[in-house]
């Protein structure tokens, strides 16, 4: 546990709130290590910053029980798990009609797309937000579902579950480009 | 053609994605915007502290009313008289 950290937690409590800046200066590329992976490059900034302030807001309830970059990431995961709640609302109906039946291959053959990366972002972009936070955290991130279930705020039977049907869902999507040897 | 992958190897791209690193102007946007919120903050609380305030008036205003057998159009027109 970072006492550095809790130091500068007491600081900007007790009103020097410019030193939040090093908390940021610190911890910003730990918490962009979470979000890029999470969500498109040029939005993925804008979430880091919304992050941090989110945070900042949220500082009085840290415990110090667990070190400050935990309570970070559990934040960062949240607010990640939040826009893509936010990118399916407003998609919702765009997809019912467009490409909720396109399947990964015809994407492959249309786009002509090759790229692993690509192929498996696409595959999590047709998960509901709920189990793609859950998939990620779990079989991608190899967090235990304690873990999980911690930083998403969720039951450990909840995630138990949501992470056995999306890895269900994601093999589903995967069959046509993965090959089984 | 199709390439085909294995889960592992997917999962692996996943895995190995590159950070974009972050500077001293991410660092800057975020003050700005925790600096801007700061500055809204004694006016959201004087803000707050008005509709309380009226709110409390307003209970008083109908118990005095209730305690007096007083009708609303009275008081109101006391008010305009005051």
């Amino acid at each position: 546990m970072s006492s550095e950290d809790i130091e500068i937690v007491k600081k900007i409590l007790a009103g020097d709130a410019d030193c939040y800046r090093h908390l940021v200066e610190k911890h910003m590329n730990y918490v962009m290590s979470i979000v890029s992976k999470r969500i498109p490059n040029e939005q993925a900034r804008d979430v880091a910053h919304d992050v941090f302030v989110r945070a900042y807001k949220s500082l009085a309830k840290y415990r110090a029980e667990s070190p400050f970059n935990h309570w970070l990431a559990k934040i960062a995961v949240r607010e990640c798990y939040d826009f893509w709640r936010k990118q399916y609302r407003q998609n919702s109906k765009a997809r019912e009609i467009s490409d909720i039946e396109q399947s990964i291959s015809s994407y492959q053959q249309q786009e002509n797309r090759n790229d692993a990366l690509e192929l498996i972002n696409f595959a999590l972009s047709k998960l509901n937000p709920e189990n793609r936070a859950v998939l990620t955290l779990v079989h991608l991130e190899g967090y235990s579902i304690a873990e999980a279930a911690e930083m998403l705020g969720w039951s450990s039977v909840n995630v138990k579950v949501r992470a056995h049907r999306a890895r269900e869902q994601l093999r589903e999507i995967l069959k046509d480009v993965v090959d089984e040897n | 053609m199709k390439t085909k992958f294995t889960e592992k190897q997917l999962f692996e791209a996943y895995q190995n994605q590159k950070t974009p690193q972050l500077g001293s102007a991410f660092v800057a946007k975020v003050m700005q915007t925790i600096d801007e919120d700061l500055s809204w903050q004694p006016i959201f609380k004087f803000a707050a502290f008005n509709v309380c305030l009226a709110g409390v008036c307003a209970i008083f205003a109908v118990y005095l009313m209730d305690i007096n057998d007083l009708s609303l159009q009275l008081v109101i027109d006391s008010g305009i008289i005051i």
